[in-house]
């Protein structure tokens, strides 16, 4: 029986912030229980804490007596809960290293490049560390130039403010001299960016940032929502949490359809999907056209909105009727190429010809980051324009980023009187380039075969026109790059062609690698230095949920344990480096009073406190008291256009951010600046294959390697994030224990492919093709469609064999996937919808052949251990 | 006073975020006189259970969460008083039934003793243990357990008995007669769906009567296919059917369909074989084409009257500045102190409603000044098609 007296659950409560957005955007304000110095317990917010629902102006939503109520707790998902874990994962980087066979000092001889990946690390201490990593900083910029170190300071992972998750070193080394920066480019925007834009605006995103009022919008007026490739369910956990979830069941409550139209059977469908149209991988425009043939031939589509809201629809129309290249866009042609047959390709013309219908995205799922992925997106808009877009119940809308880019129309639920701003207390990465940069697309080939030229910053967000401009790596006169600084090291299990960046990362010509992570994973395993930083726990800071599409919300973070190891926050190791470098004087005099303004993380912390936008409205002492303050629902929100409506009602008065202000089914300024390129033409098309890319089903290709492989954003992870959370690691469809102990990735494989292979639920299997193999474990499902492979990307990387035609036990696909961009002419990743072959593999015959490899420190709960490469 | 465990499936997304918080509360962590330390990994005091149901496309994922259902006559106290320790597992006036993490210890065959697999062996500890309520927690002014806080679509609930409305629950059969304290509602049974089609024309075929008819030749259910052609028989019970297709026209199609051991999805079915009246076919798809082409004049309809209206509305103004705009209608420029209560023009007296620029998403600048540079540019149209 317990003690008469209650038992102690915790010492004190911080809230803390578990957006896994990065770039200072806070999201999924989680209360954290400390007891006797550890973490006790992560639990939800309840705004009742402080606030009352009338003071909130809470929003509510009513329908035919059914009641919509988005909750007074945040709804946080399963990442944030289990966070605890990965503060305390035995995977930490417990102190600095220095690889064994690495000197400083640039002699090939001593740099031994090739063995990156492979050679393990030993110990040392942080000024032995800073003082190498000074010394080599000062040694490159005097010999190479400051455009020689690349800073790759940019990525989803924390969202630390003071602690500076991604981006200090460019802060810094902007203060003496500057750096080539890693230009991220829209990577889950791809197609929407290239492509979406050109055809009604919408900078910054390319998707509809007028979205006010559409969920009220689409409950009193849609007929259908279509899922094109969204999961809801899934994409918002490292961005706001679960709100959307209560969105799709009462979508179910009040009868408005729920179409998903993938090659999966994604979360979001297996819960809430009336209907299911399967569809091949990155061949949605085949259908696109189709039901855009439908309409134009059966007169179904709205002419006279057409008339007033469109520029250049007679060169869509006529590629669709076959006049431009006798080829007439048919479902009969596209049912073929897409996989859903003509029946159904028809049903669906004709259903959204009759009804209200929108469209939810969280980014696009697949295809938006295929080849060719301008097309599908851009005809989604063609499509959305021909059905009188903006009309009542017919708009495009997102269940993620809301508010996102300070734009408080960019959100179809009700918005905040305020949103919070972090920004005076942020360090990091900024979305600034400076002259020298590389699209994140494009480094290893300006790491291996430079110069490299290509288009635009491609960083997501920028305005479209800047996709006009021309830039080469190196600028003219510079040395190429010598060094790349670190503090989001997963490019491989991330980004297109991760085989070919391990060959890249061996090159001789990086003659250092600096690396700063708080855990022993994924590219971190090729550095020449790798400094352990703290997680969001083991710092204060000031943060925001503005994402959650509640209530906004700030608060006051306290540290909620003593740093683990020896690890200190990613803003705190680049000002240790800075107190080096500065003792060099010259263009590093003063490097570190100039880098942290003589602040301490009380100053920032109050700096970001006081330019906030809050400050008149709650005290600094009074919200340390009280953790947490939200911003009640805006009082004009109702009155705001709905959606595109102001656009559907008057197109001269509300224009596009187009040239014409009009939908452009031709693109006058794609004509003019790009008049070769045949593959993101002046109007959309439906393009088979280039000599970049041969990834469809019938290509010669597809001999060898016959399954497009589906892999969106994962389901147990963000991105990189989290692969080893014990408790999710327990999940079924998280990993597959093989009969070697080892948690396989899961691959999804339709039981009649499965048949075929002589596979079976649970075994273990590789896919691979020409750049590399990837072993996974096998999830016989129905929740795929046959013909087609799924696995989640971001796996941590367990490099058997590294670099090009390597072998990877953890199943990381990106390390498959073609290093090739989007199109000639955009540098967008393509890391879904490749091709690839499907085998079982027995992995005790690989563990004879591998031996070293497949016996590395494992921990059953938590995955690789960092024992397994210290020395 | 007591309270239950309301579970509604069908509010059930499977996020794992009750199993989650179930071993962030429990794991290495143990509450004296309540829990002892679960191990990190392999117990699920709160456990989804998935089950992926049908065939490609109808495709459905079942997250059903299962807890101790903290029984009134479980059979986890009746093995421990059997077992000579009557005081190691006990219920609470609360109704939670309490593990002792001490007195428990050596018990032999608890943890099997639960018929619903609730209760998991530490061996380390030589210790059966199980979900406790979070009673550690109610005890210190929670009013729900860890799962139930947690779950973000209220398909967890911890409810007053004597207020919650148990219509339609069901519990689990094992522990019939137990006294389980657990409810669910819109536990999964079986569905049926599938999707009637003419390959002549190769259309989905509406509007076509589906009759689901068990073993014995009873109806049980029918519905018309929808404008995808599909039908649907959802919830039903697991046994064999058959489903009777009707349309005008056309012989009846019997298909089979035996939902004893999975839900199934029929497919995609002809019917155009079994055409046998022409002209009846032909009017029904005649008088079907018709409605369906209203149908999308309709909706097209919905939009030119909105444009119509706006347009003879002038609805639309846009600020010059802060305190001064032009009117729409007779292009007349108006000053006032606060430029957004202004609803009228002084000059033509027309109605108009104000938009500030934040409102309508402008970024920046001024969206009159940006029409008149847009109108001031040369035209930037798409050229001429010459074909």
């Amino acid at each position: 029986m317990p003690a008469d007296k209650p038992l102690k659950i915790k010492d004190r409560t911080t809230t803390k912030c578990l957006s896994i957005c990065g770039f200072g955007l806070g999201a999924n304000a989680t209360d954290v229980d400390v007891l006797d110095g550890r973490i006790v317990r992560m639990r939800p917010l309840h705004y009742s804490e402080n606030h009352t629902p009338e003071e909130l102006r809470a929003w509510s939503l009513d329908k035919d007596g059914h009641h919509f109520d988005p909750g007074f707790k945040t709804l946080l998902s399963p990442h944030s809960l289990a966070y605890k874990t990965r503060t305390y994962s035995p995977n930490r980087v417990p102190f600095p290293m220095k690889r064994v066979d690495w000197e400083p000092g640039g002699d090939p001889d001593k740099t031994n490049t090739i063995n990156r990946g492979i050679s393990k690390y030993e110990r040392i201490s942080w000024d032995e560390a800073t003082n190498i990593v000074a010394a080599e900083i000062k040694r490159i910029h005097e010999t190479y130039g400051p455009h020689s170190i690349y800073c790759q300071g940019e990525g989803h992972g924390e969202s630390k403010n003071y602690g500076g998750s991604h981006g200090c070193q460019i802060q810094l080394l902007k203060l003496c001299g500057g750096s080539t920066v890693q230009a991220r480019n829209a990577d889950s925007w791809e197609g929407w960016y290239w492509g979406a834009k050109w055809i009604w605006g919408m900078d910054p995103v390319g998707q509809n940032v007028y979205q006010s009022g559409v969920f009220k919008d689409i409950t009193e007026n849609g007929d259908a929502v279509l899922f094109w490739g969204a999961d809801p369910e899934t994409t918002p956990w490292g961005w706001g949490g679960q709100l959307p979830s209560r969105m799709c069941y009462w979508f179910n409550e009040i009868g408005v359809l729920s179409i998903h139209i993938a090659p999966d059977v994604n979360y979001t469908n297996a819960a809430h999907a009336d209907k299911w149209i399967p569809i091949i991988p990155n061949t949605d425009a085949a259908m696109q056209l189709a039901i855009a043939w439908i309409w134009l031939t059966e007169g179904t589509y709205d002419e006279s909105y057409i008339a007033s809201h469109s520029d250049g629809f007679d060169w869509f129309k006529a590629y669709v009727l076959g006049y431009i290249d006798n080829v007439e866009k048919t479902p009969e042609w596209a049912a073929p190429k897409c996989g859903v047959p003509v029946y159904r390709i028809k049903a669906l013309a004709h259903y959204w010809a009759r009804h209200a219908v929108s469209i939810a995205h969280c980014n696009g799922g697949g295809y938006i980051r295929s080849c060719f992925s301008h097309e599908p997106a851009r005809l989604e808009v063609a499509l959305l324009g021909m059905q009188s877009l903006g009309k009542p119940g017919a708009n495009q809308f997102q269940f993620i980023e809301w508010t996102l880019f300070n734009m408080p129309t960019k959100s179809p639920v009700p918005t905040s009187e305020i949103y919070p701003s972090s920004e005076m207390a942020y360090h990091g990465f900024d979305m600034q380039t400076g002259p020298s940069f590389i699209p994140k697309t494009l480094l290893p080939k300006a790491i291996m075969q430079p110069p490299v030229k290509w288009y635009g910053h491609t960083m997501a967000g920028y305005p479209k026109e800047d996709q006009l401009n021309a830039f080469e790596f190196p600028l003219p006169g510079d040395a190429g790059l010598h060094m790349i600084w670190s503090d989001a090291p997963c490019w491989s299990t991330c980004w297109n062609g991760g085989f070919e960046m391990q060959e890249a990362l061996r090159h001789p010509s990086l003659e250092f690698l600096l690396f700063q992570h708080p855990w022993m994973e994924n590219d971190l395993l090729f550095a020449d230095i790798i400094l352990p930083t703290a997680t969001l726990m083991e710092c204060p800071d000031l943060n925001t949920d503005n994402m959650n599409g509640q209530y906004a919300l700030i608060y006051i973070e306290d540290k909620a344990i003593e740093p683990c190891g020896e690890a200190i926050s990613d803003y705190e190791c680049v000002c240790e480096i800075a107190k080096k470098l500065e003792l060099f004087g010259g263009a590093y005099e003063d490097l570190y009073q100039r880098y942290n303004l003589g602040l301490d993380a009380e100053g920032w912390i109050k700096r970001g406190f006081e330019n906030s936008g809050v400050a008149d409205r709650i005290s600094y002492e009074q919200l340390k008291e009280q953790r947490f303050w939200a911003s009640p629902t805006r009082a004009d929100y109702d009155e705001l256009p709905v959606g595109l409506r102001a656009f559907h009602d008057d197109p001269e008065a509300h224009p596009l951010d187009t040239p014409t202000g009009k939908l452009e089914y031709y693109s006058t300024v794609l004509a003019t600046h790009f008049p070769e390129d045949t593959v993101r033409a002046p109007y959309p098309q439906w393009i088979e294959e280039t000599a970049e890319h041969q990834e469809r089903i019938t290509s010669d290709r597809a001999q060898d390697y016959p399954y497009p492989l589906m892999s969106n954003h994962p389901r147990w992870r963000v991105h990189a994030n989290m692969d080893d959370i014990p408790w999710l690691r327990e999940i079924e469809t998280c990993k597959i224990e093989g009969p070697d102990g080892y948690k396989y990735e899961p691959v999804w494989i339709n039981p009649v492919d499965a048949a075929r292979h002589g596979i079976k639920h649970h075994d273990i299997v590789k896919i691979y093709n020409e750049r590399g193999t990837v072993l996974g474990g096998a999830h016989v499902t129905e929740r795929i469609m046959p013909g087609v492979l799924y696995q989640d990307h971001g796996a941590r990387i367990d490099a058997i064999v590294g670099g090009r035609k390597g072998l990877d036990r953890g199943g990381a696909n990106n390390l498959i996937c073609t290093d090739a961009t989007t199109s000639k002419n955009c540098v967008g990743e393509v890391t879904n919808s490749f091709l690839v072959g499907i085998a079982p593999v027995d992995v005790s015959e690989l563990a004879g052949q591998y031996p070293e490899q497949f016996s590395r420190n494992y921990d059953a709960a938590a995955g690789l251990v960092p024992s397994a490469y210290l020395a | 006073m007591s309270k239950v465990f309301l579970v509604n499936v069908d509010r059930c997304n499977g996020c794992h975020a009750c199993q989650v918080v179930c071993k962030d509360e429990h794991c290495q962590q143990a509450w004296p006189g309540y829990t002892a330390e679960q191990p990190l990994v392999g117990q699920f005091w709160c456990k989804i259970d998935y089950r992926e149901r049908g065939q490609v496309p109808w495709v459905r994922v079942s997250h059903i969460p299962v807890l101790c259902n903290h029984c009134a006559d479980a059979p986890c106290i009746a093995h421990a008083a059997a077992a000579g320790k009557p005081e190691a597992v006990y219920q609470r006036d609360d109704g939670l039934v309490i593990i002792d993490p001490e007195l428990a210890r050596g018990i032999s065959g608890l943890a099997k003793s639960c018929p619903v697999g609730a209760i998991y062996y530490n061996a380390e500890l030589d210790l059966a243990q199980k979900c406790s309520g979070c009673a550690h927690l109610l005890d210190n002014g929670w009013s729900v357990p860890r799962c139930v806080d947690a779950c973000p679509t209220e398909a967890l609930l911890y409810v007053e008995e004597s207020e919650a409305d148990l219509s339609s629950t069901t519990q689990a059969p094992e522990l019939a007669g137990k006294g389980s304290r657990l409810y669910y509602k819109n536990f999964p049974k079986r569905f049926v769906a599938g999707t009637i089609v003419d390959m002549e024309h190769n259309n989905v075929v509406i509007d076509a009567r589906a009759v689901l008819k068990d073993a014995a030749g009873n109806v049980v259910a029918e519905q018309m296919t929808d404008e995808f052609g599909d039908f649907k028989f959802n919830q039903i019970e697991a046994a064999r059917y058959t489903i009777e297709i009707t349309v005008p026209g056309f012989d009846k199609l019997v298909i089979s369909a035996d939902v004893t051991e999975q839900d199934l999805s029929v497919g995609d079915n002809d019917i155009s074989h079994l055409l046998v009246d022409l002209e009846t076919a032909k009017a029904a798809a005649e008088a079907a084409d018709k409605a369906a082409a209203e149908a999308a004049a309709a909706a097209r309809a919905v939009s030119e009257k909105l444009r119509e209206e706006a347009a003879a509305r002038h609805e639309h103004v846009a600020k010059v500045s802060k305190t001064s705009l032009i009117c729409p209608k007779c292009g007349k420029k108006m000053v006032a102190e606060k430029i957004e209560d202004v609803t009228r023009c002084q000059f033509c007296k027309e109605d108009f409603t104000v938009y500030t620029l934040e409102q309508l998403g402008a970024t920046g600048g001024d969206l009159l000044a940006g029409n008149a540079a847009a109108a001031a540019a040369p035209s930037v149209s798409a050229p001429k098609l010459e074909l």
